[in-house]
């Protein structure tokens, strides 16, 4: 039985190393790979809300208890927080930390009502003064979330996104 | 209605909040609930030392809020809302499920308007608003289903289903539909 760990099992490392185990979102079948097997973690707690909106406030609340958490969404679920982020967020400094779907890139063809929000997500978000991070495999979330420290993120109440789209692989 | 004691929420703030100790951890909603509470708050009678949250902005969010700090807190959390934003949380209802058991106390000050707005007036808060409530569970619950039209109106009818995924194209090809097309087709008598 080949036991070598995978990319994502690398991701689910790096993110309980970090002390990132509550994971509150609404998915996307690009983000399905990851939420399946977090969910079959038992280090990890998978919370799939109505509404981007109550994830993302969920994640101010339980900072305020300081237990960091991440939020997944895709980037159509980006509209319904902006809310949040422009007038209780960038006001109070809380930290949001995304991990973001982002359906209807730019030359990859895609259902229809994604391509407006796949071009305008990572405008939006720099609006929002979130720092914007794409990656094209999960090695490359992993080494960003290690290199990142968290704590010091949280603390700062910075706002960081982290994009992936259809293009990124999983399994490297 | 009955006769209402309080006059208004500040009232209703200032007749709770002296029954919170000083351990609690106390969210307010946007607007006036949290300015009077603030001020509330800020008198010599309490220590001072109160663990409040004022929300800023973002209405309808204190509950989610709240409940992600229950989650990882034991101690007892109390949620002001007002009737306005109350109703913009049903969302986060569900997420009741993960503080079960859990020391909330959520209260809603329900002065039925949007005050610090200039008190424009809300639609009663109560889900007793739907007339008839019929629940789906069966096939042949379904099956008996007569839409009775004109009588005890409106009707709430929730679907028990399970999940299982049927492959169908996309419905692109619906989209080539304007909007006013499909706005004159149902005006058509």
């Amino acid at each position: 039985m080949d036991t070598k760990a995978t990319p994502i099992d690398e991701l689910a490392c790096a993110l309980y190393k970090e002390g990132i185990t509550t994971l509150i979102g609404i998915p996307c079948s690009l983000l399905k790979k990851p939420l399946a097997q977090f969910e079959d973690d038992p280090r990890f707690n998978v919370i799939y809300v109505k509404q981007e909106r109550d994830a993302i406030a969920m994640q101010a609340g339980m900072w305020l208890g300081k237990e960091k958490s991440m939020v997944f969404t895709q980037n159509s679920g980006l509209m319904n927080m902006t809310n949040f982020i422009s007038s209780m967020s960038v006001v109070y400094n809380a930290p949001v930390f995304l991990l973001i779907s982002k359906r209807g890139k730019p030359g990859l063809n895609d259902a229809p009502e994604h391509t407006l929000p796949g071009k305008i997500t990572n405008s939006l978000l720099e609006m929002f003064e979130c720092e914007v991070r794409e990656f094209d495999t999960c090695s490359a979330i992993t080494e960003s979330i290690l290199d990142g420290d968290s704590d010091k993120q949280f603390n700062s109440g910075k706002r960081i996104a982290m994009i992936i789209d259809g293009e990124t692989k999983w399994e490297i | 209605m009955g006769n209402i004691d309080f006059k208004n929420t500040y009232d209703a703030l200032a007749a709770i909040l002296p029954s919170t100790q000083e351990d609690d951890l106390l969210f307010f909603t946007t607007g006036f609930i949290s300015r009077y509470a603030a001020n509330i708050i800020s008198k010599d009678s309490y220590t001072g030392s109160r663990k409040a949250f004022f929300m800023c902005g973002s209405m309808g969010h204190l509950l989610p809020i709240a409940i992600g700090n229950l989650m990882v807190t034991d101690k007892r959390v109390f949620v002001f809302d007002g009737d306005g934003s109350f109703s913009m949380s049903a969302t986060a209802l569900p997420l009741l499920d993960l503080v079960r058991n859990k020391p909330l106390y959520h209260f809603i000050l329900d002065n039925g308007a949007y005050e610090s707005t200039g008190n424009q007036s809300l639609e009663s808060l109560s889900y007793e608003n739907y007339e008839q409530f019929y629940s789906v569970v069966t096939t042949d619950h379904a099956s008996l289903l007569n839409f009775p039209f004109n009588s005890c109106m409106p009707i709430l009818i929730p679907v028990k289903c399970g999940t299982g995924k049927i492959s169908f194209a996309r419905v692109d090809k619906a989209l080539d539909t304007t909007f006013s097309e499909i706005y004159k087709k149902m005006q058509v008598n």
